[in-house]
């Protein structure tokens, strides 16, 4: 492809060259086998894919505002779920850190122990339990 | 195209312009925006049925087009105008389905149709009747491009574009759209060799 005007053929063809160029490529053309060649293929190869025109629309009106509801619809179940993420990390992070704690067994066993001790006061031995098991409950060997 | 004097496809829009329609949309009114959606909905939808080969595609494409649009309305600074603005978002909408794609290549060679073989040899026009045989024809050869090729030629060839306004759709310089029209019609006119 030796021809210089070569690829601007396209450019002619659409109108897009500036004037000076224009007239530059018509007077070549009447000296360029390739270049008439190639406007002619170009011309046919235009007409071909321009007359396929606009298909009909699929259907109308088009239902831009039910998608526009559908997307906000999925963001704000993205939110949620988000949120809901973040809810349950920092509750997993903090039952780590709680059953992580060096005094927390100490205090659950405090509060065991006080529980323990005021079930006891509160049931006094009964005359017709066993000795040995009124005695326990006295705290008396 | 001149702006808001014509509806897609060439039919005459009567009313207001798009600048003042823009301006009620931006300021809320939902029917403003529906008014551009019934001026551009047949021109977009025959973009992205060209770009994505598909007419199931085409209308996600042209929904999710009107939906980023309406989200955008207020960032919309007409410097562009509103059909620019919409094949702009178009485009990225299409080449999101695309990017999936492969670029199909022929197994077999291309078998057009009677009116697309008479036009590729110099018929001026086709007729009337066999308007959809060649519209199944290009959306065939379209679909052998690669997608950046088919973008081009879809603009200028089925929509009318300039170069100028290609170039604002596509983000990129004018000059780019040039050399990617002429590699575009090379790869077409070695396509359908035995037609020209």
């Amino acid at each position: 492809m030796a021809c210089a005007f070569f690829d601007r053929t396209g450019a002619y063809l659409d109108r897009e060259l500036p004037e000076a160029e224009r007239k530059a490529y018509e007077a070549h053309l009447s000296t360029c086998d390739e270049c008439s060649r190639e406007l002619r293929d170009c011309s046919r190869l235009s007409r071909f894919l321009s007359a396929a025109g606009m298909p009909d629309i699929g259907r109308q009106p088009v239902s831009w505002k039910a998608e526009l509801n559908r997307q906000r619809m999925v963001r704000f179940a993205e939110m949620l779920m988000a949120a809901a993420a973040v809810v349950m990390a920092v509750c997993g992070l903090w039952l780590f850190r709680l059953a992580g704690r060096p005094d927390s067994s100490a205090a659950v066993a405090g509060w065991e122990r006080m529980a323990v001790t005021q079930q006891s006061e509160a049931t006094p031995p009964a005359e017709t339990d066993d000795p040995l098991a009124q005695a326990l409950l006295r705290g008396q060997p | 195209m001149a702006q808001g004097t014509e509806q897609p496809g060439g039919q005459p829009a009567p009313g207001a312009g798009d600048p003042e329609i823009l301006r009620r949309a931006q300021a809320g009114d939902d029917s403003a925006f529906e008014e551009l959606v019934g001026r551009y909905s047949k021109e977009l939808y025959g973009l992205a049925f060209f770009l994505t080969g598909q007419a199931s595609d085409a209308e996600d494409v042209v929904q999710e087009t009107l939906v980023g649009a309406y989200e955008r309305l207020a960032a919309f600074e007409s410097r562009s105008s509103v059909r620019t603005w919409l094949s702009r978002i178009l485009v990225r909408q299409a080449a999101r389905h695309h990017r999936a794609q492969r670029v199909r290549r022929r197994e077999q060679p291309l078998r057009l149709t009677a009116a697309s073989s008479a036009l590729l040899q110099g018929a001026v026009a086709a007729a009337p009747a066999t308007a959809s045989d060649v519209r199944m024809d290009v959306l065939e050869v379209l679909q052998t491009l690669r997608p950046e090729y088919r973008e081009v030629v879809v603009l200028r060839e089925l929509d009318g574009m300039s170069y100028r306004e290609i170039a604002e759709v596509l983000g990129i310089p004018a000059g780019t759209v040039e050399s990617r029209l002429f590699r575009a019609r090379q790869e077409l006119k070695e396509l359908l060799k035995d037609y020209l």
